[in-house]
């Protein structure tokens, strides 16, 4: 039983509904990286989904941002307590990208540059749930917030929203990734609290 | 996470070790380079905390404080020698 | 020895303003085992409703003593420093983790080995209480600080300082200070940021073989890093500490 210090944490009284439960709402956009910020240009950056069969479906810059660019606005919540509400996005929904997908595994491992992975069942970025984002507050992603792009899952803790995404691989059984591996959820969602494993 | 340095793993590591670990010193298994914890390069936000070599930027420990656990991998780091 | 670290319930017994930004709180410890100058501790505070947060602060005070002294900077957008700068008042209860930290410490040394500290803004405070521990033990081992701030009134522990500066004996600390923006009249230099050229004319050279402890902001320590080795300071003479805001 923790001691309770007075006072610590009233001024998060009157909460807003959009708030999950340990949740505190800020308006700047805290920078939260595990390590050296890669720097990745437009001509080098490359879009990949591999698949069960071998097959890895790729796309460059341009190709991939010609799926088809859409606007949302979400809230976004961090494992650290911290939420940002109504962010205004700019990306690819992975509702695209799946289209060009075929596969029957139902388990994905995000891959970023720099070697980071996180894991997501693929029921949760599809119907509208996840994108690639390319712009975030109406500028483009700078390189200590994912830039240039970065997976979106926001029904999730952020952690999952992959920095500096590179692709996606198709699993058989779901994964730890690489903060999953190190107690944090398989899952991780913010409105049952799921934290830690 | 806030780039700092590997002083502010003492409390998370005193939950597992008995001493003071940030004075141990480690060898990089990927670079080779030989120093005390609390010289590595540590980017931390108050429940985790990726510890990787001053000289090669490899990962040597995470730590993660979850809830009444405190959690301790250590891939990245041989040698680890406490002072007793 | 270092004592083992361990989480404490840590009562505030006294506060005062140390700056207009940052204050200083007294903590009683009933079982605390003591601390070397230079540890720091884990704070830890709980919501009513469970919510935690811990954030870690440099200790001002050393010894044996069952209460331990901290200085904290507010950090506007920090959820730990504003409320204990603000709102944190006396009789209230926190929990403590420590005395932690090995490396950046200082003991009273019979060999007497220089020792230069570098101090950037509220880095001060784990320098103030190697300051202090020199001071305590009348320690002539030749120590000398370097204190890198704002302005005169972003100055911490000014009265202790000022004493080390005006005491000609062989135990005190010589003093200097750079002020990035704003220097007080009489100041030997105008204010202005440090530079590899100060830090080059206010730090003891290597060739006397000073053991250096370096506090401050992660920027400012990489940057003080920086120019030391360039000055010729071996990397292992090199004692670091870099904190972040919270």
């Amino acid at each position: 039983m923790a001691l309770i210090t007075r006072g610590f944490g009233s001024k998060t009284h009157g909460r807003d509904t959009r708030l999950p439960p340990g949740q505190t709402q800020v308006d700047d956009w805290p920078v939260l990286t595990a390590g050296a910020t890669p720097e990745i240009a437009q001509e080098i950056w490359e879009f990949t989904v591999g698949t069960e069969d071998g097959k890895t479906v790729r796309w460059d810059w341009d190709s991939f941002r010609a799926l088809g660019l859409e606007d949302f606005t979400v809230d976004i919540h961090c494992v650290t307590h911290w939420s940002r509400l109504g962010m205004p996005w700019r990306g690819v929904s992975l509702d695209r990208v799946f289209e060009h997908v075929e596969t029957s595994y139902d388990f994905v491992m995000a891959h970023s540059y720099g070697g980071y992975t996180t894991n997501v069942p693929l029921e949760e970025l599809l119907d509208g749930q996840a994108w690639i984002a390319f712009e975030a507050d109406g500028e483009p992603l700078e390189a200590e917030h994912g830039g240039p792009a970065r997976l979106v899952v926001p029904h999730l803790y952020f952690w999952k929203s992959a920095k500096w995404v590179q692709g996606l691989e198709m699993i058989a059984q779901d994964e730890p990734g690489f903060w999953e591996e190190r107690g944090y959820s398989l899952h991780g969602d913010p409105w049952t609290e799921e934290r830690y494993s | 996470m806030q780039k700092l340095d590997g002083n502010v793993l003492a409390g998370p590591l005193s939950e597992v070790m008995t001493g003071d670990a940030t004075s141990a010193h480690a060898r990089c298994v990927h670079c080779g380079d030989v120093a005390v914890i609390a010289q590595a390069v540590v980017y931390a936000d108050g429940s985790r905390f990726v510890a990787r070599c001053r000289r090669c930027d490899s990962v040597l420990l995470t730590i993660v404080e979850a809830g009444d656990d405190v959690r301790l991998t250590m891939t990245g780091v041989t040698a680890f020698t406490m002072p007793v | 020895m270092i004592a083992h670290a361990a989480w404490h319930v840590a009562t505030v017994s006294a506060t005062h303003p140390e700056t207009p930004s940052a204050r200083r709180i007294v903590l009683d410890i009933p079982d605390w085992p003591g601390n070397l100058a230079g540890q720091h501790v884990d704070v830890r505070l709980t919501a009513e409703d469970g919510y935690q947060a811990s954030r870690s602060y440099s200790i001002a005070s050393s010894g044996d003593a069952p209460s331990i002294e901290l200085a904290v900077d507010r950090v506007a957008s920090g959820e730990v420093s504003p409320y204990l700068v603000d709102d944190l008042m006396v009789g209230d209860q926190l929990e403590v983790r420590g005395p932690l930290g090995g490396w950046f410490v200082w003991r009273p040394d019979p060999a007497h080995r220089p020792v230069q500290l570098i101090a950037g803004g509220s880095g001060v405070v784990p320098i103030a209480a190697i300051v202090r521990a020199h001071r305590a033990a009348l320690d002539v081992t030749p120590l000398r600080l370097l204190y890198a701030v704002r302005t005169p009134d972003d100055v911490f522990f000014r009265s202790e300082l000022d004493r080390e500066a005006a005491d000609p004996g062989p135990t005190a600390v010589h003093v200097d200070y750079v002020f990035s923006r704003r220097a007080p009249d009489g100041a030997p230099r105008p204010a202005g940021r440090l530079t590899r050229e100060l830090l080059g004319e206010l730090v003891l050279p290597p060739q006397q073989n000073p053991l250096v402890f370096v506090c401050g902001s992660t920027p400012f320590v990489e940057r003080v890093l920086g120019w030391l080795k360039e000055l010729g300071h071996e990397v292992d003479d090199v004692r670091a500490e870099r904190f972040g805001g919270a």
